[in-house]
């Protein structure tokens, strides 16, 4: 053995910065965690999930904060907007006027109390006498018919005087007791709104679940299948699409009691035949190309490749599907509810509340108003979420 | 739904501007007078035998004309030229005129003694065939083709103005026989009529069309050319087609738009109505068996507070008959049987105590009950008000349920209800109009209510002087009151809009339409 000497400054520490330009920087990202950042950047979506976070919200402990329950009803203060003009008849006394002509008293506030008692009501001369505060005060609406007959939009259709001196209004003010105003049956329709978004929401989950889960299987497994197994898939779709919906509502009340069970089973039915449709026409398209050829090459099963590869890419139209798909049950509801084979009175979703405020919507917009905001809204929070949702999943933008 | 109504609106304004479009050339040759009217949900029927509802009712007094009309308040002679009445006013002689079916044959005495017999042959099924009974009819007899002889068992006073009435209305043989079940009359094919107007069109669930009849006896009177029938249920849309002129007439408008209407427009009507909006509560199910469950129901209602919501001028009934109605002496028949039901809040207390000693103190343990009505706004509301009074007076559970009109009709009478509603316009002015239909094998007896005792009531009633009549029909009434099958709500109005452009429209003492001698501006 030789003693050479191994000289130690012939060795310099390797420079560690080299291997970590090798590192990869980027935390790998899973599919589902690509999806909810590319989600994040779109901030209409974003607005959409919050919007539809919110009204959940709502709809679950909403009702908590109120005062009343959506069957209470007072029957004397039916027909109260959520804003109202009030007048001042005396130190403690402050009126809202209906569109009755009837006098209703209410705190400076906007606290709706009760309504007053007429000492006189002439519904041939048109006018009414109360005595508010030790005041006479008439109301006069005899010029109405006129008023609404003539061209002039601004025409005075009443007076009110107090004493014989005339009555100016005092201020317009939030309707406290129904923040958004009461039906015709006095019931708060704040209260009512938010029970109604439970039934309303509860209708799109639904939708969206069976649209999802059945739909979008079913239609996968006949397209990625093909031949045979997919022609008698599709003739089986074909049979359930051309018997209407509402046949099977009639059907199944047969067996069931009409309610929202009801309606869930009507709408898990017949409701994915359209995503089925959907789906198995894209992935006849997709399912030729090379990326499919590549997975089975590598040993995938077929079930992979249809969850794996071929669904996300085929996102697209399914989402833009579903997001129509979620008004569409949120209106079928409302409609079978009506012709009363949904939820029964007095409990009420959006559409009802819609459909029963139509018949006074000349004379209380505000009744439709609040219930048609809130499945506009919904519809399109769910659009805008749709739309994100389709960019997000879409594995060809994935970066 | 909401896309639905939008969407019957566009179909209205696009039909409305393409008719104002096309029919710039065919006024120049001669303008047809077509008045629309809007009928509402679709007549079960149009023949005047099977019918027994209004809104078929008002159709086929357009269409039929009895032995007797009644035109401007009056009664006057209709098919019958003339007739006599026997010292006993017992038999009744008519002698008809010359007047023709729409096809140009004769209406013949035959004709009327086929009709009647077709109204009472069971195998007919018509549901309002008790009222020959209750018109006392005994036997009627075609003498020859002119003359027909009615015979009654007892005197009727109301007999003669029922000669007006769409059950006592001929029909022919040959037109009958060809369609089953009232199909006939729906078909214009086959259709015919003896009255102002003839069927011309008829499209199920949408409208019909009524054109003038060239051979009614006074069609030189007549100046409309056609009605047009709608069947618009909802009450909305129909109203928004009045007010943009679509549509001339209408006889129901939404609760919520009568004050308005009322104050502010002069095309508004409300006329008096003999006729009560009430609840039929089924006495063969449980707990409804039981006669103090039912009078609690009745005592926790409010009915002032309904009819204050309704806005039509409607008042509270507390009894089966409307106050249309007068005794032999000149008193109000309702007011003098008294009330059996509170008006306001009043009865509420004693409602809780009646429940108590049915043996539901405080609604505890007290079956969950189903209200139905048919689908209609107003009908809704009121179920809903009676639900929310019965839930917090009571502290029972009652759910709602509505079914279309004609499928209604039909569960109500096979008795597959629990309470429904009801609602009865007198057909003639007097007590045994409402009396009539608490009989036992009454079909309108909803209820199922039976008893004896009111049966031979009832018969003795018949054949009774006035005072003592009078005095059995009262016993009679209170004594079904007091069981409280029933439950009266309230009084009917007749609220309706009629465009100013229509002059000389009618409405019969009965409430029913004639526009025989309308005109349209």
């Amino acid at each position: 053995m030789s003693d050479k000497k191994i000289d130690q400054n012939s060795f310099e520490p390797v420079d560690m910065s080299l291997h970590e330009a090798e590192a990869i920087s980027r935390r790998s990202l899973t599919y589902w965690q690509d999806a909810w950042r590319r989600l994040k950047k779109n901030h209409l979506s974003m607005l959409g999930l919050v919007a539809i976070i919110l009204m959940t919200l709502l709809a679950l402990i909403g009702p908590l904060f109120s005062s009343f329950s959506y069957s209470d009803q007072s029957l004397e203060l039916g027909n109260i907007p959520p804003r109202l003009e009030i007048y001042q008849v005396g130190p403690d006394h402050y009126v809202y006027m209906n569109k009755e002509y009837k006098l209703i008293e209410v705190t400076r506030e906007g606290e709706v109390l009760s309504r007053h008692i007429p000492l006189e009501d002439n519904i041939f001369e048109k006018f009414r006498i109360y005595e508010i505060g030790g005041k006479n005060v008439k109301v006069d609406y005899s010029f109405a018919a006129a008023a609404s007959k003539s061209s002039d939009a601004e025409a005075v259709k009443f007076a009110i005087s107090i004493d014989g001196e005339p009555l100016e209004i005092l201020d317009e003010v939030r309707n406290q007791t129904y923040r958004f105003g009461s039906d015709n049956l006095g019931r708060d329709l704040f209260t009512r709104v938010l029970y109604g978004a439970r039934i309303s929401l509860l209708i799109a989950l639904v939708a969206t679940l069976v649209n999802f889960f059945i739909g979008v299987l079913y239609g996968g497994i006949a397209g990625f299948a093909g031949g045979r197994v997919d022609n008698l898939m599709m003739r089986v779709v074909d049979v359930i699409a051309t018997v209407p919906l509402l046949l099977y509502v009639i059907l199944l009340m047969v067996i069931f009691e009409p309610g929202l069970k009801t309606i869930m089973i009507a709408i898990g039915t017949v409701y994915w035949v359209n995503m089925a449709r959907i789906v198995r026409g894209q992935i006849l398209a997709i399912k030729e190309q090379e990326f499919v050829l590549a997975a089975r090459t590598l040993g995938a099963s077929s079930s992979r490749i249809l969850i794996r590869h071929l669904i996300p890419n085929a996102m697209g139209p399914i989402i833009v599907a579903l997001a129509m798909m979620i008004p569409s049950a949120i209106f079928t509801e409302a409609f079978l509810s009506f012709i009363g084979l949904g939820v029964s009175a007095p409990m009420a979703s959006w559409g009802t509340l819609a459909n029963d405020a139509v018949s006074g919507l000349r004379t209380h917009p505000y009744q439709l108003f609040y219930p048609a905001l809130f499945i506009s809204v919904t519809v399109l929070a769910f659009n805008f979420l749709g739309d994100g949702l389709r960019d997000a999943l879409d594995p060809r933008l994935r970066k | 739904m909401f896309k639905k109504k939008m969407a019957w609106l566009l179909v209205l304004v696009m039909v409305g501007a393409s008719l104002a479009g096309c029919s710039q050339p065919a006024e120049e040759a001669a303008p047809e007078k077509v008045l629309v009217w809007n009928i509402g949900s679709e007549p079960k029927t149009i023949d005047p035998g099977l019918n027994a509802a209004s809104d078929g009712g008002d159709v086929i007094n357009q269409l039929f004309e009895g032995l007797m009309r009644e035109v401007g308040g009056s009664l006057e002679p209709g098919m019958a030229e003339s007739y006599t009445i026997s010292d006993d006013k017992l038999v009744y002689t008519f002698v008809l005129r010359d007047a023709k079916w729409s096809d140009g044959e004769p209406v013949t005495a035959y004709d009327f003694e086929y009709s009647w017999a077709r109204v009472l042959d069971p195998e007919t099924a018509s549901e309002y065939s008790w009222i020959f009974d209750e018109a006392r009819v005994a036997s009627f007899k075609a003498l020859d083709e002119k003359t027909f002889e009615v015979t009654l068992s007892d005197p009727a006073p109301y007999f003669l103005g029922l000669t007006g009435f769409f059950t006592f209305m001929p029909v022919r043989e040959d037109a009958v026989t060809q369609g089953s079940d009232g199909s006939w009359a729906i078909n214009p094919e086959v259709a015919l009529a003896n009255g102002p107007f003839k069927l011309a069109e008829y499209k199920t669930g949408d409208r019909l069309v009524l054109e003038k009849n060239e051979n009614y006896w006074r069609a030189d009177e007549v100046k409309i050319d056609k009605i047009e029938g709608l069947m618009i249920v909802d009450l909305t849309t129909s109203l928004t087609a009045f007010e943009s002129g679509e549509i001339h007439v209408i006889d129901a408008m939404p609760a919520e738009e009568l004050p308005r209407l009322m104050a502010e427009d002069d095309r508004f009507y409300v006329l008096p109505m003999d006729g009560v909006y009430y609840y039929a509560f089924n006495v063969e199910v449980e707990p409804l068996d039981n006669p103090l469950v039912r009078k609690a129901l009745s005592y926790a209602i409010d009915r002032e507070a309904i009819v204050d919501v309704l806005n039509g001028g409607q008042i509270p009934a507390t009894n089966m008959v409307s106050p249309a109605s007068y005794d032999d002496k000149g008193n109000v028949f309702s007011e003098a049987t008294g009330d059996f039901t509170p008006v306001g809040s009043e009865g509420i207390e004693e409602a809780q105590a009646l429940l108590a000693e049915a043996g539901y103190p405080g609604g505890e343990g007290f079956p969950e009950l189903e209200l139905l009505y048919n689908t209609n706004d107003d009908h809704k509301m009121i179920a809903e008000i009676m639900q929310e009074m019965w839930k917090n007076n009571l502290g029972i559970k009652v759910t709602l349920a509505n079914q279309e009109w004609a499928v209604f009709q039909d569960t109500r009478r096979e008795g597959g209800f629990e309470m429904a509603r009801g609602g009865w316009i007198g057909d003639y002015s007097d007590p045994m109009t409402y009396l009539g239909m608490f009989i036992s094998e009454s079909p309108m007896n909803y209820s199922r209510w039976k008893s004896p005792e009111y049966d031979a009531l009832l018969d003795e009633a018949k054949t009774s002087e006035p005072a003592k009549r009078f005095e059995l029909l009262y016993e009679a009434h209170r004594l079904m009151m007091a069981d409280h099958a029933y439950m009266p709500v309230y009084i009917y109005t007749d609220p309706m809009m009629v465009s100013e452009a229509v002059t000389g429209w009618e409405k019969t003492t009965r409430n029913v339409f004639f526009f025989g001698f309308a005109d349209i501006q």
